[in-house]
């Protein structure tokens, strides 16, 4: 049977960001937003949900006087996102096998 | 691939594999290596021995010898300063462990070419550059060769290899012709697979 997914990742804003994270060192907001083109705001309620998991760490710093806002996945984040892809997997098998 | 406040509705399976797939898909492309380094110092280090090679064989002016003589530092500072900006602009967006290997390896290269020398001038008590030209060959062979296998790069190993044989072939020339010779290695190594990867990347983008 499907097993439950972790329900912090199974949004689409949520687990894009976590899709890129998984395979950088950090990213910048701007990253982000280039790359799962949803809107700022969206993007910024979603990465504080994240955090607050402790699924990523944001840092916010300044260059100049602009903003910059740079995020990288955790130890707890990257398990969370190998048990969803996990569970993905063996929903897929499952399917095939019926 | 656009998301929405309106659509961030949890996802069934079948959606939330096709959100990893284009995720991983988009974001790795952005970051793919552009060749762009691989250009700029496949082009200096070209012009800079084949103006070496010519004012050694071809009489000209000597103010045209003064030009060519300051022309090799002029370059490599623009290229030093160039590779520094391009660094500092990509690691704003994106820092990547492809990215920091890549630094490892090329820093750890340029420390081994000042070792070498400080290691020659300690035994020689000189700079014999008929040995320095093949030994610093070898070392940057090793680079681009490592270099290639993190990118998964084959033509980039290839070229790597080329320029390793072609530092053995230097043992055998003069200084003069080492300087020919490695103006083509920088060609055949740097210059193509560099402006190969460029184009390749230019093409992926058109189609993100």
């Amino acid at each position: 049977m499907f097993k439950e997914l972790d329900p912090l990742l199974h949004s689409q804003v949520r687990l894009a960001i976590m899709s890129v994270l998984i395979g950088v060192k950090s990213a910048e907001f701007a990253f982000l937003l280039e790359n799962i083109n949803t809107t700022k705001g969206n993007l910024s309620f979603q990465l504080t949900k994240l955090r607050e998991a402790g699924y990523i760490d944001v840092e916010k710093s300044f260059k100049g006087s602009y903003p910059r806002t740079t995020c990288h996945i955790t130890k707890t984040g990257i398990n969370a996102y190998k048990n969803y892809v996990d569970n993905i997997s063996e929903y897929f098998q499952n399917f095939n096998e019926t | 691939m656009d998301i929405n406040d309106s659509n961030d509705a949890p996802l069934d399976p079948e959606q939330s594999l096709k959100v990893i797939n284009q995720m991983i898909q988009t974001s790795q492309q952005k970051i793919r290596n552009d060749g762009m380094l691989f250009i700029i110092w496949g082009w200096t280090m070209f012009l800079q021995y084949l103006l070496s090679f010519l004012k050694a064989r071809i009489v000209m002016t000597y103010q045209a010898g003064e030009v060519i003589q300051y022309a090799g530092p002029v370059m490599i500072g623009i290229a030093v300063i160039y590779t520094i900006y391009y660094i500092a602009r990509q690691r704003r967006r994106v820092q990547t462990y492809i990215g920091i290997s890549l630094r490892y390896v090329w820093i750890a290269m340029f420390v081994s070419l000042v070792l070498i020398n400080l290691i020659q001038f300690n035994v020689l008590h000189k700079i014999n550059f008929e040995l320095q030209h093949p030994v610093f060959m070898v070392v940057i062979a090793f680079a681009i060769v490592v270099s290639g296998g993190i990118l998964r790069y084959p033509l980039l190993v290839t070229g790597g290899v080329i320029f390793g044989l072609m530092a053995y072939l230097c043992s055998y020339l003069s200084l003069q012709n080492q300087i020919l010779l490695e103006a083509i290695a920088w060609l055949i190594a740097f210059i193509i697979p560099g402006h190969i990867l460029f184009a390749r990347r230019n093409k992926q983008e058109e189609y993100v």
